[in-house]
């Protein structure tokens, strides 16, 4: 061991601290907590999440939602980077577009929503502009549909795609998109040989950031569905705040949390796959 | 104002034809008025200081730049308006920009596809174009599995794998260690020859210029300062800045008496020049390697003239001595230790053959030059 | 050996360090407590901003202890309770019913001491909670939830909890959602309203599940949104929330209808093992000061929980019991039924009524 280790062992302490404090101590706690039932050691917490049909018909409520979401997301952030990265020229434009982009992560999550509430009701700005158009004849109902959630949470989570697209974007070399097309690829075969597969790991850690926020989310579906459709945070929450069954609703959490984790496991076990697949085109 | 005059028309047979080109950035005035012609099977070099617009004029050639204005044929058609991926030509980039995310097989298959060549035959192409810069081998791998060197013969391979008529390189070796330079260059020479594709070169080397290109195009603020054999470039620049550029050179001051000729700053000799013009003013270039240090203040056949040492600088094969002749500065390149005994002050005779000076008219409106 | 050493010396100087901080937080932190001050728990927004007005500011006037406000909800407070349960910094807690007979059986409360708290000779016998013959609550304010509608949509004021099911009001009706606190006795207090058995929800559900609702609020705030934004035109609300609203000018009218409203109330609490026990039981006893309770009455709408207390005629029809009502009106339930079935009425909810 140095001596230049052996001093930044000490400084290593403190990510380790918060680590242990902030991460493993708090996981530890609802871990534990949802293997005790009635005070006794017990796996009955997760019997009752995983054997009652209606725990999966919410979690499948949950990941469509969150899924939905995420391609909302990619597919008007994908663009959206694009516009940023490629074609803004101006660079104070530019800064000025990330940061309208970036504002609304500094207010409230709850005031965002709210908002929403009001755009997306009965008699909000979005269904005034669709009758006033014409492309509806009344009201559409919003609030309290998947489509309302969906519309909320595609709003607070596309800059995390955008950002994450548009700094993937950013790294590509412009040479070997020069090179593609001196190679003969039209601009759109360049996109689609070059740039998309170079920003993809990008476009997946967006993706990843995405889902799974979207599928731990809990103000905007709570206030959003109008308390008509449950998603699998607010069970979590019912449990933690107002029945006070800390027990399942660890069990709860850890089902989302291994259920979200298998599936972006898989997704990236499929994108891998997909990726050493593509050869030569 | 180019310095070499060219036809206002194309050459029936060139294969490259460009034709008045202008390109600004901004304000900065990138490319003034570039016309130039490269044929089958040549290699020319664009060879100038950075920022002089040669690869500017590149990426227009390339068609990743559009001129304001001037034409640019290949073959015949007009190409100035046409994509990069319309062109009938292919670029090795300087830094290869060879595709991280594809094998060195895909990387050179990759044209022929986009070319609607069937997988299997692209591919088979690709492995050909690999054996012939002996890299056949490394056909499985990636990109940043390779060395430059190996990089850059894939880039090479990628390049002419579609059988291009016209090859641009945009400073492709100068990324690599001097010997492996070295090496690259005459296997290029070589690669060129046997495919008989027109190269065009860019380059701000001028010994890598010279010892691999058939023509030389000096450029200089954006403008064609001389395009001609390396041989004609070093011996008959057409500027004060090529003979300055190329290699090293005396520049001497000279005044036209009236159309007998120019006299010489150094030596007060009169040279014979055809339309000296009193109004102009001529510079004279005299390589060092041609000015000879003289024991005697005369020489037969040799213009003299005495001069004090100056300084002297003694590289083991060969020592530069500058001397002293009045106000002007010249420097003497000889062949081995020949600088014994001359110490700064001393004083030397100077003699050099007329037939070496080579009169530069200067522009009236000096431009070029340091 | 030498870099083992020199380890160690970095090690401890960064103990040395770390020791030196913490002596100057302590240093810093206990002349403040000497100087006489309170911790108690209470609500953020209008509520926290109600109780710093209405009995914290008259308090520090009197006695010259300060008052440091922890704001929080009562699940909040009620969890910082447990975990400081063996070194408590807090020493009063405002809580709701329902929380604060949770909090009683978690063992984290004091009983208050009429002896202490003279003022409780003057509260509403209602409004002083009891457990195993000692009091552990006193009622500082009660608050219902009643019918709330907009005056301008709906002409004639409705009057009973079965308007809500009225064609005309399809697709616009709001009721708490057992997110809400008021969710779970909602669902009891119709259960009782239409005879159903206690023991037995399912006929209730069976009705609420043909209720057209346009949303079910989580929170309170999400209740006024609904009505400020038109979403909602009719449903349930708290008295505070509605008449807030209205007191902006919007048309929202609040009525106690025929089979009465659920309520409850903020309560004062005196956190056991209370560092500073003498200033907090002062601090109970102002609250329960027939000013406070009006000033709270004044701000809030809270209907007072001690005797004598007088407002103006506004004031008193905005109160929970509504014009010329009393405590008596009120539906109070009692919290440990409400507790009980808590986690199965929540569960039901989720089946039946919260999914498309």
């Amino acid at each position: 061991m140095s001596a230049a280790m052996n001093r930044a062992l000490p400084l290593l302490a403190a990510p380790v601290a918060f680590f242990i404090a902030f991460f493993a101590v708090p996981m530890i706690v609802v871990v534990s907590s949802s293997l005790m039932a009635g005070g006794v050691p017990s796996l009955g917490n997760y019997a009752r999440v995983l054997l009652d049909q209606y725990h999966w018909d919410v979690l499948a409520a949950t990941f469509r939602i969150a899924g939905l979401t995420t391609v909302a997301c990619a597919l008007l952030g994908y663009p959206l980077a694009y516009y940023l990265v490629r074609v803004v020229k101006s660079a104070a434009l530019r800064r000025t577009c990330v940061i309208l982009l970036v504002l609304p992560l500094f207010t409230s999550n709850i005031v965002r929503s709210f908002g929403w509430m009001v755009l997306l009701g009965r008699n909000g700005l979005v269904n005034d502009a669709l009758v006033g158009v014409g492309i509806l004849d009344r009201p559409m109902r919003f609030l309290g549909t998947e489509l309302g959630i969906v519309i909320g949470l595609v709003y607070i989570l596309l800059p995390f795609i955008v950002l994450a697209v548009g700094n993937a974007l950013a790294a590509v070399d412009p040479a070997l998109e020069d090179a593609s097309s001196d190679l003969g690829a039209t601009p759109f075969d360049t996109f689609r040989t070059v740039t998309f597969p170079l920003c993809l790991p990008g476009l997946m850690s967006g993706i990843v950031m995405v889902f799974t926020l979207a599928v731990s989310a809990y103000v905007t579906p709570a206030l959003l569905s109008g308390g008509k459709i449950t998603v699998f945070p607010m069970l979590i929450f019912q449990q933690y705040s107002t029945v006070f069954d800390v027990n399942y609703g660890g069990a709860l959490s850890m089902t989302l949390l291994v259920m979200t984790l298998v599936l972006v496991g898989l997704a990236g076990w499929i994108g891998n796959a997909g990726a050493t697949g593509r050869k030569a085109q | 104002m180019p310095a070499m005059p060219m036809p206002a028309t194309a050459k029936p047979d060139a294969l490259l034809s460009i034709r008045s080109v202008d390109k600004h950035f901004g304000t900065y005035h990138a490319l003034r008025d570039v016309s130039l012609d490269v044929a089958h099977g040549e290699f020319v070099a664009l060879l100038g200081p950075s920022g002089c617009g040669k690869t500017t004029l590149l990426r227009c050639i390339a068609g990743f730049l559009s001129p304001d204005s001037g034409t640019i044929r290949i073959g015949g058609e007009d190409v100035t308006r046409l994509p990069p991926h319309r062109r009938p030509l292919n670029t090795v980039f300087q830094h290869y920009a060879l595709f991280p995310h594809l094998s060195i097989l895909d990387n050179v298959a990759y044209g022929p596809r986009r070319h609607g060549v069937p997988r299997g035959e692209a591919l088979e192409r690709a492995r050909e174009a690999l054996e012939l810069v002996g890299l056949d081998s490394a056909a499985g791998r990636h990109p940043r599995e390779l060395s430059g060197g190996q990089q850059q013969r894939v880039a090479l391979a990628r390049a002419f794998v579609n059988r291009p008529k016209l090859l641009l390189l945009d400073e492709p070796l100068s990324a690599l260690d001097l010997k492996l330079r070295k090496r690259m260059q005459i296997e290029l020479k070589h690669l060129q020859e046997k495919l008989g594709i027109a190269f065009v070169f860019v380059t701000h080397d001028q010994e890598e210029a010279m010892s691999m290109a058939n023509r030389i195009v000096v450029m200089n603020r954006g403008v064609i300062e001389q395009v001609g054999d390396g041989r004609a470039i070093y011996t008959r620049p057409a500027s004060r800045f090529v003979a300055d550029f190329i290699g090293e050179a005396n520049l001497l001051p000279g005044t036209a008496e009236g159309d007998a000729g120019v006299r010489l700053a150094v030596g007060s000799a009169l040279l014979p020049h055809l339309g000296a013009d009193t109004r102009q003013r001529y510079t004279a270039v005299l390589r060092p390697e041609h000015v000879e240090l003289l024991k005697e203040p005369e020489a037969p056949g040799l213009i003299t003239d005495q001069g004090f040492v100056e300084d002297v600088i003694d590289t083991g094969g060969q020592t530069v001595v500058t001397v002293r002749v009045g106000e002007h500065l010249l420097a003497s390149r000889r062949l081995g230790m020949a600088g014994e005994g001359l110490n700064p002050g001393a004083p030397v005779f100077v003699g050099f053959h007329p037939g070496h000076v080579h009169i530069i008219a200067e522009p009236a409106t000096h431009r070029s030059g340091p | 050996m030498t870099r083992t050493r020199a380890a160690t010396r970095t090690v401890s100087r960064f103990a040395a360090l770390s020791a030196v901080l913490a002596a100057g937080v302590s240093l810093y932190a206990l002349p403040a407590a000497a100087q006489g001050e309170i911790r108690v728990a209470w609500y953020g927004g209008n509520w926290g901003e109600a109780f710093r007005t209405c009995v914290a500011e008259p308090f520090t006037k009197a006695t010259g202890v300060r008052v440091v406000p922890e704001i929080g909800t009562s699940t909040v407070t009620f969890a910082k309770l447990q975990q400081q349960k063996d070194a408590p910094t807090l020493d009063v807690a405002y809580m709701d019913g329902g929380i604060s007979e949770m909090a009683q059986a978690a063992g984290v409360l004091d009983a208050i001491d009429p002896t202490g708290v003279p003022n409780l000779a003057k509260a509403l016998p209602e409004a002083i909670y009891k457990a195993d013959g000692s009091i552990f609550a006193a009622g500082s304010g009660y608050y219902s939830l009643g019918l709330t509608y907009n005056t301008k949509e709906i002409k004639t004021p409705p009057t009973s909890w079965n308007d809500l099911w009225k064609p005309e009001f399809a697709d616009t009706v709001t009721i708490p959602s057992p997110a809400n606190s008021s969710g779970v006795p909602f669902v009891m207090f119709l259960n009782r309203m239409w005879g159903n058995p206690p023991g037995d929800l399912s006929k209730t559900f069976e009705k609420l599940k043909t209720l057209k609702t346009a949303l079910y609020f989580d929170s309170s705030g999400a209740a006024s949104n609904a009505y400020q934004s038109g979403e909602a035109i009719i449903g349930a609300h708290f008295n505070v929330g509605a008449w807030d609203l209205a007191d902006k000018g919007l048309p929202i009218g609040f009525v106690v209808p025929k089979e009465g409203v659920w309520a409850t109330d903020a309560r004062l609490h005196l956190v056991k093992n209370a560092p500073h026990k003498a200033d907090a039981q002062r601090f109970i006893d102002t609250a329960l000061t027939p000013e406070a309770s009006a000033c709270l009455a004044e701000k809030l709408y809270l209907g007072p929980a001690v005797q004598g207390v007088s407002v103006s005629s506004d004031v008193e029809r905005k109160l929970p019991w509504g014009v010329g009502g009393s405590v008596k009106n009120l539906k109070l339930f009692n919290w440990a039924d409400i507790n009980r079935d808590r986690a199965a009425i929540t569960d039901a909810w989720n089946r039946e009524l919260a999914r498309q």
